[in-house]
């Protein structure tokens, strides 16, 4: 459960270590928040640190206050999001043992490999944790990616 | 499946041990273990049998002994093969089963033998093939620096061994001179912040000969001789562990600073491509990230990802 004071706290928390994104999730819904620009010293030339992912249970229907910069996920929508800063290789183009990837509309089977992020030759498989529908692929094939970068919408089934 | 007759003669090789005793502590007669044993000889095991006094294990033959290498490292159950389709696929799978850490698979040929995305990787025999699980508690994006693990790991193992100095092309490889010796193939899987397991895979020219007129190298043609891979094999899970406990301390510094002290890269001019497009430039550093520190137009980056080509020659 996390109700508005925690979220407060949480926050600013946040503020106070300078950490720059911190993503809340529990099952399908998911809040972001993330420092506004010049709240976080910039890091020169290290795009990809990442900082430690503080998780907290949400109960599904915490609305986000209005006075800080969360913003849940509007439907029950799970955003599958990039697990280490590389090159994202998604449907089409890419296989897997000569099966490819597989597309927008494809229903898929919890654990199920939809994707890979490749950094220093080292495959990270995405995986959805749930059976559902692949309703977006966010990213080109072959594109560079952030950690925390969006790269499939899911639809859980 | 572990051969319960070769442990026992594993746990002493120095004596002789008696039939009766190995049917007894195996519930078994002293006719299947005679059989036993002579199945063992067939598959190459040179092993005395004396009247009254037992059997006693002399030497190995070239092939991976799992019983062996469980004994001596730690790293269980060894699951081994004469010929897979690659040892990191089935490493997978038995990830996805539910595996735990330091499972480990070993085959004497792959002949489906690929990175990941169906990459070519050649394994004869007489190298080294083999695959483990790891389950670290760290976050995803750490994981890059396994690369580094692994390849540490067996640069401390040729040099402890064989006095074999190596240097470290990033972000993997490990050289011999200018050819090629090993290369670490890693699978994660992972969520956004909770790795599920982790396959390293590792491939290592061992007792196979390199034809000349390609880059790459063997410990036979380094030593011109064959050595003992199980001997190896042992050397090298035990560098792995070792690496390992440093990664799942965090200090990744200290493994950073080792693979930078043999890094063949840094300082190097280089061309990274990747997926066509590329950078020229110069290596200034890798970081405790394992990155590469790249300097050019007066500017640095980091750069995780590309082949690196160096300019000039090593």
């Amino acid at each position: 459960m996390l109700d508005l004071e925690s979220l407060i706290t949480i926050l600013e928390a946040c503020k106070k270590n300078k950490i720059a994104e911190l993503v809340v999730r529990k099952d399908a819904v998911e809040i972001r928040t993330v420092a506004p620009a010049g709240g976080v010293a910039p890091i020169a030339a290290a795009p990809q640190i990442s900082f430690p992912v503080v998780e907290e249970e949400v109960a599904e229907d915490v609305a986000a206050p209005a006075e800080t910069p969360a913003a849940p996920i509007a439907s029950n929508l799970i955003e599958l999001t990039a697990p280490t800063p590389g090159v994202a290789y998604v449907y089409p183009g890419t296989t897997i043992d000569k099966e490819p990837l597989p597309k927008e509309g494809d229903i898929i089977e919890a654990g199920q490999v939809i994707g890979l992020v490749e950094a220093m030759k080292m495959f990270n498989e995405v995986t959805s944790p749930k059976k559902g529908k692949i309703v977006k692929i966010k990213v080109e094939n072959e594109s560079l990616v952030k950690i925390g970068d969006v790269l499939f919408e899911i639809e859980p089934l | 499946m572990a051969d319960e007759v070769l442990k026992i003669l594993l746990d002493d090789q120095d004596n002789f041990v008696s039939g009766e005793y190995i049917a007894k502590k195996l519930g078994i007669t002293r006719q299947a273990v005679s059989k036993r044993v002579a199945y063992l000889k067939g598959k190459g095991f040179v092993i005395t049998s004396r009247t009254n006094k037992g059997y006693q294990l002399l030497s190995f033959p070239d092939i991976i002994v799992p019983e062996f290498i469980e004994r001596e490292t730690g790293f269980m159950p060894v699951y081994s093969f004469d010929v897979i389709g690659s040892t990191n696929t089935y490493a997978k799978k038995l990830a996805l089963d539910g595996a735990p850490e330091l499972t480990s698979v070993v085959s004497e040929v792959q002949d489906a033998g690929r990175g990941r995305m169906d990459r070519e990787w050649l394994s004869p025999p007489g190298g080294l093939w083999f695959s483990f699980i790891l389950r670290p508690r760290c976050q995803p994006s750490h994981a890059s620096v396994l690369n580094f693990v692994a390849a540490n790991a067996v640069a401390k193992a040729l040099d402890s061994v064989y006095g074999i100095k190596v240097q470290m092309k990033w972000p993997n490889d490990v050289y011999y001179g200018e050819k090629k010796l090993c290369g670490v193939s890693i699978l994660v899987s992972s969520d956004t912040d909770l790795i599920h397991y982790v396959v390293v895979g590792v491939g290592i020219n061992v007792n196979n000969d390199m034809p000349e007129d390609i880059n790459a190298t063997s410990i036979k043609n380094i030593l011109s001789r064959t050595v003992d891979r199980n001997q190896f094999l042992v050397a090298l899970l035990n560098t792995s562990k070792a690496e390992y406990t440093l990664f799942e301390q965090k200090d990744f510094k200290n493994i950073m600073d080792y693979s930078r002290s043999i890094s063949n890269t840094i300082g190097k001019f280089v061309r990274i491509s990747f997926l066509g497009s590329e950078k020229v430039g110069k290596v200034v550093d890798i970081n405790d990230d394992g990155a590469i520190i790249l300097e050019f137009d007066e500017k640095r980056e980091e750069i995780l990802v590309g082949d690196v080509q160096f300019l000039r020659p090593l």
